[in-house]
């Protein structure tokens, strides 16, 4: 079982919608995720309006991860290969528990008990830290972000700021409490606290843990990109590196970069290139000062072959996971990233999630958008994710999963409207006006929970059709 | 390859079973049509380099590279200076009246390294791991000052992977290739940029010579 967000003795697993509304009571939590993403949204607008070449590239990149995500046993079978003749050692896990077995095991073989780890969702959606903590070890994330939710007890709430949903002051208390120092809430202090905090475990580390961002199947390097240079630090310094990848982030060549690196940077925030892109490959050599002894690379499948199988989610596979789709989502935009209760929240969370999780909690990830297109709109690799969302919601009302039923029986009755418009033209009309006059309990009883948070505004006097008709339609002309 | 991921590798063949692959289109060039002159090569890594937050000096030669050295040394009061490189470089760097250099990274106030290239239009430092400097070089340091030969700049970040590429087929790939695009940076903290995070709170570019490696700094290893 993979772990998720009160699997490890946390609060019980509430139900998507039921997440969304305590979210939605806070009122900071919306306010501190509008400014964070419109920062991130006003610099990927900047970036794609300076750069000429954007729409090519996205093209391009969409081609490459279709043609890659189509022929993945023969780019996985080149990067092992390769990665395997430069010395790393390549191990498969099947699933979750496989992963966090593996990462043990290597860990105990190098006799490890300091771990310093750089930022991977793929860690978090396998709850590699946990496992490695139960198992006695020290460990550490060392991504500001990661760390501030490390020492909080949370989950990360975005796919690149792990703590979008926190202000300047939570934070500097938090870190004020954890290493005893007095408080600020000035980042640039709190950013200098931390550095020079870690910077002993950066040293003295036996175990350094990252992600990758791309595999390259030519050389069989690893890609790994930041801005804080911890990563650096956690896979230059220890003498022992693990890499922990998901098996479809997979670039044939390493020219592909050139796109690859700018669509992620610019997508995500609007950066050119991220402060440091470091391209691994193997262990250190006999004439090289410096490096690991010894680079293990763990490729997790834990359901990405059954998605590839499946034609409504292959498509999903080629995500670069630079979260443009998040900042642009106006439900994760209001409800933050811990509501979707795993590790990947937005757009691309709820594709991967209502899939993932659809054996426990049916399809209800799938219902939580408006499919309104924004985040189609700004994926780097043009993955079409409303498509996605609406083909899994159909699937859902196939299967009569829970969500699907309810959403079924709403189309029935909109399908049945839309077949009788004398009915449905009334509907809206007198019909309703005189209904709410009568009864003005109606509405609290058939949409309690609608109504718990909004007024239901009585329908204007004349409809849309009406005004249409007594205006002679396109009057402009 | 082990036997999981042999059977791994099955699954996914067997899961890709029924479907065409589409063809893998062609590495896309977004090379300028023509080549820019070195003028415009430098004037583009200074502006990007600048805008990123470092500090750009063009040398005509290595003796006011020295000069320009012994003055950042001097002003920045940077004592314990730490410079692993090539021969030519730490020739350079003995010019500028430093001796001896610090061997420890943790405790330097500055590291003095050429870079394996530098990338013009995205204002890149490319390092490779080598005989002569660890990983951390580019690090661990307060203040990282890169001297750097103008044959080592590039246009593109695809001129570089290139030219890495060019590398592969020669033999070995380095164990760490990093493309360093300006000061380590945060913004985890309400978006607000933060420099530094864990790396240098200050890099320097000493660029010397014009269309090539002046004559007095071939003495050495060839740059790159
Ligand atoms: S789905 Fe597209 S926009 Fe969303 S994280 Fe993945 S690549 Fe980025």
């Amino acid at each position: 079982m993979t772990a998720r967000p009160g699997s490890d003795g946390g609060p019980r697993w509430a139900s998507f919608a039921q997440r969304c509304d305590d979210a939605l009571l806070d009122p900071f939590l919306r306010h501190k995720l509008r400014h964070a993403m419109d920062l991130a949204v006003a610099g990927r607008l900047r970036r794609v309006s300076e750069e000429p070449r954007w729409e090519d590239m996205r093209d391009h990149a969409h081609a490459i991860r279709w043609h890659v995500v189509g022929a993945l046993h023969t780019y996985l079978e080149q990067f092992i290969e390769r990665a395997e003749a430069r010395g790393a050692h390549v191990h498969w896990a099947d699933d979750a528990e496989q992963a966090r077995r593996q990462v043990l095991a290597i860990a105990r073989e190098h006799e490890c008990r300091r771990v310093l780890k750089s930022k991977s969702m793929v860690t978090e959606e396998i709850g590699l830290r946990h496992a490695l903590e139960s198992a006695g070890m020290v460990v550490k994330e060392t991504d500001l972000g990661e760390l501030i939710v490390q020492w909080a007890g949370e989950a990360p709430s975005h796919l690149t700021g792990p703590a979008a949903h926190k202000s300047r002051g939570d934070i500097g208390r938090l870190i004020a409490e954890q290493l005893g120092v007095p408080f600020t809430d000035d980042p640039r202090a709190l950013t200098g606290l931390v550095r020079d905090h870690l910077r002993g475990d950066f040293l003295t580390a036996d175990l350094g843990i990252s992600g990758a961002n791309f595999l390259i199947a030519e050389t069989g390097s690893v890609t790994i990109v930041e801005n804080e240079g911890n990563a650096r630090l956690v896979t230059g310094l220890a003498p022992v590196h693990v890499v922990v990848a998901g098996i479809e982030r997979i670039l044939p060549r390493l020219a592909d970069l050139e796109v690859f690196l700018q669509l992620l940077a610019g997508s995500n925030a609007g950066q050119k290139l991220t402060a440091y892109t470091s391209v691994i490959t193997g262990h250190r050599r006999e004439h090289e000062v410096g490096g690991p002894e010894h680079v293990h690379v763990v490729l997790v499948d834990n359901g990405r072959s059954r998605m590839l199988a499946d034609p409504i989610m292959r498509p999903a596979l080629m995500c670069i996971r630079c979260a443009a789709c998040l900042n642009v989502c106006p439900v994760y935009r209001r409800v933050g990233g811990h509501a979707y209760g795993w590790c990947y929240p937005g757009p691309i969370g709820q594709v991967l999630g209502a899939d993932m999780w659809s054996e426990q909690e049916g399809y209800d990830l799938a219902f939580g958008s408006t499919l309104c297109g924004a985040c189609a709109e700004a994926c780097p690799v043009r993955i079409d994710l409303p498509t996605v969302l609406l083909r899994l919601r159909q699937r859902a009302a196939e299967a009569e999963a829970p969500g699907g039923a309810a959403e079924r029986r709403r189309f029935r009755l909109w399908a049945f409207a839309m077949r009788h418009p004398r009915i449905y033209r009334m509907l809206p009309n007198w019909l309703l006006r005189l209904g709410m006059r009568v009864a003005p309990e109606i509405p609290r009883r058939v949409a309690p929970g609608w109504v718990a948070t909004r007024d239901l505004p009585e329908p204007a006097p004349q409809t849309f059709a009406q005004r249409w008709r007594s205006t002679g339609g396109f009057s402009h002309d | 390859m082990t036997e999981a991921a042999a059977a791994g590798l099955k699954r996914i063949r067997e899961a890709l079973q029924s479907s065409e692959m589409p063809e893998l289109p062609p590495v896309l060039s977004l090379a300028p049509e023509e080549t820019p002159s070195p003028q415009a090569m430098v004037q583009r890594f200074r502006s990007e380099f600048e805008a990123l937050g470092g500090r750009f000096f063009w040398e005509p030669g290595s003796e006011t590279a020295t000069d320009r050295l012994s003055k950042l040394l001097r002003d920045g009061e940077l004592r314990r200076v730490a410079c692993f490189d090539v021969p030519w470089l730490t020739s350079l760097v003995r010019g500028a009246g430093v001796e001896p250099f610090e061997k420890d990274l943790s405790v330097c106030d500055v590291c003095i390294t050429t870079a394996h290239m530098l990338v013009a239009e995205q204002g890149l430092i490319v390092m490779a791991a080598s005989p002569w400097g660890p990983r951390a070089a580019s690090s661990l340091s307060p203040v990282h000052i890169v001297v750097a030969q103008f044959a080592q700049l590039v246009w593109g970040l695809g001129d570089a992977l290139a030219r890495i590429g060019e590398v592969i087929e020669d033999g070995e790939m380095p164990s760490d290739i990093v493309f360093i695009a300006g000061p380590s940076r945060t913004a985890d903290i309400e978006k607000t940029l933060v420099i530094p995070a864990h790396g240098p709170r200050e890099l320097c570019v000493v660029l010397i010579g014009e269309a090539g490696p002046p004559a007095e700094a071939g003495a050495g290893e060839e740059p790159a």
